[in-house]
């Protein structure tokens, strides 16, 4: 019997299996790894869409004061001329100066209804495999350094469906600059620890950062907290989107242009019409951020909800999708 | 002045997935080994998968079956990673040309008992996977329904074609 074979060919072979000890120590080796480049590329990523959420906070303000008459028109819409709903791609890289380029460590679309309510941030899954244009089947991921932004932007149109209006690729370098430019941001740490690379130590309890301890404190987050909710990343980001709100950038759009120009240096490169980006930012009523990612990770670019999903998007009514699939949606 | 390393990285270990990960690996590792048929292979997808497990374990571990989680999650990457390029790089030696092995191993005594071992290289993954299965895990066609995201008649298409191949190549090669 065929079946008998089998069953034997099967219990021959178990004796090849590798032992369990060593494999446990390689998978928690790689999982450091992985979880730290993600986390600061991550982060890297939320602020970059932070900034433009920023540029909303004065007209989110402007609302609580009583309506001028010139702001709305007969139908009592707002006034502020709407491009429409907004879709910019951001990829996030963990490679700091000097380092080569390379594959992206997080792929996020950001979209931005037409009524400007809030931003959804998109995540997908860099790993995920797809058919990347002249390079076969590969990460999602790898189209970046394959054909740089174009590419991973036309892969990306490929899997979701959805037009990209622009491309915006930062790392941990452009985090750097943003915390310097606001002077510095407060944060609250769980425990001290001290950087392995830099042997400056940090005391638990809250403290101002500047730029330069950025990377270090992002890249120990993987030990800070005790889950993998990022919690250091998250607080980081808060602080550093309270800093912006309360700065100068609030208030001057010009300000803001300026920094963006300043981030140009560092490892921000924005693929697209800038200008626009900064119509969409100056037209925000909310600085609401709505986090979406896939719950599974079978692989795939949300297997089971992506036509839904993308389809929402274009049809700009993210909200009722939101709604009704509150399993995708991060808590915050 | 250079401190010491941080006294908190060993004191930070998720002991809830390091329980899940040390009662699942060994059967995880000896379930992978059956579906590549090669133990480095089987290594680099265990890790592989247990790395993205432990990414996002919270989510995870709140799942319904943690375990069958897993599983799927494992044998889905092995049905679609085998364009991946470390499955390329393994697989130059992992995985015999069909026709080389059938007939030059045809003289050796071990080899020629392990003709079937050789042949599943040469099958679908997915109907490797489901003999895998239904005659190594000894799971029930349901749950290889469940595992493989499939309808339970697909599963038993799939393991007779399985065997339809199996047999056919055996009478082939005696």
């Amino acid at each position: 019997m065929i079946e008998e074979e089998l069953r034997a060919a099967f219990a021959r072979h178990e004796a090849e299996t590798p032992t369990a000890g060593s494999v446990h120590d390689k998978i928690n080796r790689a999982f450091v790894r992985r979880k730290r480049r993600r986390t600061a590329a991550r982060a890297a990523g939320v602020a970059t869409a932070v900034l433009i959420a920023a540029a909303a906070v004065p007209v989110a303000l402007a609302e609580h004061r009583p309506p001028a008459p010139a702001t709305q028109n007969l139908l009592g819409s707002p006034a502020p001329a709407q491009t429409g709903g907004v879709n910019f791609l951001l990829l996030g890289t963990d490679t700091g100066p000097g380092e080569d380029g390379g594959r992206a460590e997080t792929m996020t679309v950001v979209h931005v209804p037409v009524d400007r309510s809030r931003i959804y941030l998109i995540s997908l899954p860099p790993d995920a495999r797809v058919p990347i244009p002249g390079h076969g089947t590969d990460q999602m991921r790898s189209s970046l350094a394959f054909g740089g932004t174009a590419l991973s932007r036309r892969v990306v149109t490929k899997e979701t469906g959805l037009a990209i209006d622009a491309t915006v690729l930062v790392d941990t370098t452009t985090l750097t600059a943003i915390t310097d430019a606001v002077g510095g941001v407060e944060v609250c740490l769980d425990r001290a620890f001290t950087s392995t690379r830099t042997g400056k130590h940090y005391r638990a309890g809250c403290q101002t950062l500047r730029g330069p301890d950025v990377a270090p404190v992002l890249r120990a987050s993987h030990k800070l907290d005790s889950d993998d909710g990022d919690r250091t990343g998250q607080r980081y980001l808060g602080a550093l989107v309270g800093k912006l709100a309360s700065s100068r950038f609030r208030t001057d759009p010009a300000a803001l242009n300026s920094l963006l120009k300043l981030l140009n240096k560092t490892g921000l490169k924005i693929d697209g019409p800038t200008a626009e980006l900064l119509t969409v930012a100056a037209t925000m009523r909310s600085a609401a951020v709505v986090g979406i990612s896939e719950p599974s990770v079978s692989g795939g670019v949300y297997p089971k909800v992506g036509r839904d999903l993308f389809a929402a998007t274009r049809g700009d009514d993210l909200a009722s999708w939101v709604a009704a699939n509150p399993s995708y949606v991060l808590r915050r | 002045m250079i401190r010491g390393s941080d006294p908190v990285i060993s004191a930070e270990v998720d002991v809830t997935y390091q329980e899940f990960a040390d009662s699942q690996l060994p059967s995880l590792l000896r379930y992978a080994v059956m579906l590549t048929g090669d133990p480095h292979v089987a290594e680099d997808l265990v890790q592989d998968t247990m790395v993205r497990v432990q990414l996002n374990w919270r989510r995870v571990s709140h799942s319904d079956s943690p375990d069958g989680y897993v599983r799927r999650v494992l044998t889905n990457r092995f049905i679609d990673l085998r364009r991946d390029s470390w499955w390329r790089r393994v697989r130059l030696f992992a995985d015999p040309d069909p026709t080389v092995a059938a007939s030059q191993d045809h003289a050796q005594d071990s080899a020629e008992r392990d003709q079937i071992w050789t042949m599943l290289a040469t099958l679908p993954r997915r109907q490797r996977a489901a003999l895998v299965l239904r005659y190594y895990e000894d799971l029930p066609d349901a749950e290889i329904a469940d595992v493989l995201g499939c309808a339970v008649g697909t599963v038993r298409s799939s393991i007779s074609r399985a065997l339809a191949t199996l047999r056919a190549d055996l009478v082939e090669a005696s």
